[in-house]
């Protein structure tokens, strides 16, 4: 295999992938650089926090039974639970959506009538999306591993693999969704859309699962934050049904995706 | 069918929801030749090409590019095919030398003295990013990359659109080098003098429908322009209007006259000597007045 694709699209997106590493990086020391001081006040937080509804206490990262200012609680709700897989999916989703954007700018034109096949183009592609946001969680384990040993933050090295393999993993499965998208249509805007709109009904769901609402119980399987289930994984490490179910929708999405660009016309620029 | 075929197109569709781009087009371009495909703005030339490869999938029909299915051999057959598209997009922050270093690796070869040769006698330049550069310096490097694999077939889509004279003239040559290595190049245009200087049979194309398939020489002879003559006395209209080709004589302003011709000038220059003329000055026709026109269409 040439990659000459998939080379290409990683070069071309280094300062994206400079600025979002950075952007990350900034994120997780900030927050955890507060740790010690919210520590002192945990008694005052809790006390706040237990006023809250269960839903918004969920939505928030504080739900679980775990305390939030344990030194899992507060990396789980501060980093991992939102902040985090935000960051992540919207870069992920991104540069996923990229590839129906290059073909509705017509850049796509040329490279399509070289001796690539269209799957080809698109598998690159994808691998280039998957290399990237790797990066991107290697970054963030690096700069959270560092900042809980400045801090004192008591977290095994472990349980914060297993974080950011989860979150690499519900990053891919969402750019999964993206890439799709934009290879059955074509259109830069679809692709974010739905992989967009997907990730925060995903998100309300789980959360709203999590406050013991009936209707959402029943669709708690159905959602990916469910199986990114990351209190779970900083403890246990991410649960194995959890894993295939994520690493099942990643592979699916981009499957389908090769499946959508060999079925249609491709746009002109 | 021609003896060796590089292009055969039977009964080509394609449909856009119920827009129809090309009605049943039946195609044959032989191989070494220069082959015209002419045609207003939307009369379908670009959805021809796309269809030729794999970009479109055609709505009916069939057709078969060096022999291959263009759908089912898409891989093969575009590494024998060079194309230029119309609409050139590039990436802005790449090189040219970076671009075509890609195209060559997608292609299993390096870039090499070739890419240079060619971009000297293009005068492209291949080290600034493509988004610095100018529309016909852009169009420069989508030559070169369309070009330099030495390609069976060339497939160029409105190529001289933006550069300027000089670099047309060798872009014709290139394309006549091309011809007379035994390859095929499939030029579509809307500009006649392009096609008319470069291509060896000319197709004419409008709303999606053939409407014309001949030599460039049969179809030069049936041209129809108008001629601008202006004299210090200006001649009876009578003396021109029984010279071979005149179709119709017309006072224009002082001193002018503006005389319509089908066909070779000669007999008309002949006729115009003994008057004097001051000036002379032929409208480049226009192809749907001139192919439509002869053809008795309805150019609305």
């Amino acid at each position: 295999m040439r990659s000459v694709i998939l080379r290409r699209a990683v070069i071309e997106r280094r300062r994206w992938l400079i600025g979002w590493s950075l952007g990350i990086g900034t994120l997780a020391v900030s927050t955890l650089a507060f740790w010690p001081s919210f520590q002192d006040q945990s008694a005052d937080m809790n006390e706040i926090i237990d006023k809250m509804p269960d839903s918004v206490k969920s939505l928030f990262g504080f739900g679980g039974g775990v305390d939030p200012f344990s030194p899992v609680g507060y990396l789980s709700s501060q980093v991992y639970a939102l902040m985090l897989p935000l960051l992540l999916v919207i870069a992920g989703v991104g540069s996923a959506a990229s590839v129906a954007g290059d073909e509705e700018h017509g850049l796509l034109e040329t490279t399509f009538s070289l001796p690539i096949s269209r799957r080809g183009v698109v598998l690159e592609r994808w691998l280039a999306t998957m290399t990237l946001i790797g990066v991107l969680c290697l970054v963030a384990f690096i700069a959270v591993l560092a900042t809980v040993r400045i801090v004192g933050l008591n977290v095994g090295t472990s349980a914060l693999f297993w974080g950011s393999v989860s979150a690499a993993l519900l990053t891919w499965s969402f750019a999964g969704v993206a890439l799709a998208a934009g290879a059955w249509t074509g259109r830069r805007s679809v692709a974010i859309a739905t992989a967009s709109v997907l990730a925060a009904a995903m998100y309300v769901v789980t959360g709203l699962a999590d406050a013991g609402i009936g209707f959402f119980r029943s669709l708690e399987p159905l959602s990916l934050f469910t199986h990114y289930d990351v209190l779970h994984s900083l403890v246990n490490g991410t649960p194995p049904w959890s894993l295939l179910v994520l690493v099942t929708v990643s592979v699916v999405g981009p499957s389908l995706a090769m499946w959508g660009i060999d079925r249609r016309d491709l746009r002109a620029g | 069918m021609l003896v060796s075929s590089v292009i055969v197109a039977r009964g080509l569709t394609k449909r856009f929801g119920s827009s129809v781009a090309l009605d049943g087009l039946d195609l044959e371009v032989g191989a070494g030749e220069v082959f015209g495909f002419v045609g207003p703005n939307g009369a379908g030339k670009t959805t021809t090409i796309r269809l030729l490869l794999d970009l479109l999938r055609p709505t009916s029909g069939a057709v078969k590019v060096l022999g291959l299915d263009p759908r089912r051999d898409g891989v093969a057959l575009r590494r024998r095919i060079g194309y230029l598209p119309g609409d050139l997009n590039l990436p802005s922050r790449l090189t040219g030398r970076a671009f075509l270093a890609d195209h060559a690796a997608l292609r299993d070869m390096s870039l090499s003295g070739d890419h240079d040769t060619l971009a000297e006698r293009l005068a492209a330049d291949l080290d600034r990013p493509m988004g610095e550069l100018s529309l016909g310096n852009r169009r420069k490097i989508g030559v070169i990359a369309a070009f330099v694999h030495r390609p069976e077939l060339l497939v160029l889509d409105e190529p001289t659109g933006g550069l300027d004279p000089l670099v047309q003239q060798q872009f014709r040559a290139m394309a006549r080098e091309v011809a007379a290595d035994g390859r095929s190049v499939f030029l579509s245009s809307h500009v006649l003098d392009e096609v008319q200087h470069t291509a060896d049979r000319v197709a004419v194309l409008r709303k999606g429908r053939l409407v014309v398939e001949d030599s460039v020489d049969a179809l030069l002879t049936k041209l129809v322009r108008v001629v601008r003559v202006s004299f210090a006395d200006v001649p009876p209209l009578e003396a021109l209007l029984g010279v071979v080709g005149v179709q119709e004589v017309a006072v224009g302003s002082p001193g002018e006259l503006m005389i319509t011709l089908e066909g070779p000038a000669g007999p008309l220059l002949a006729a115009l000597g003994p008057f004097q003329p001051l000036d002379l000055h032929s409208t480049e026709p226009d192809l749907e007045d001139v192919f439509l026109g002869y053809y008795g269409e309805d150019p609305s």
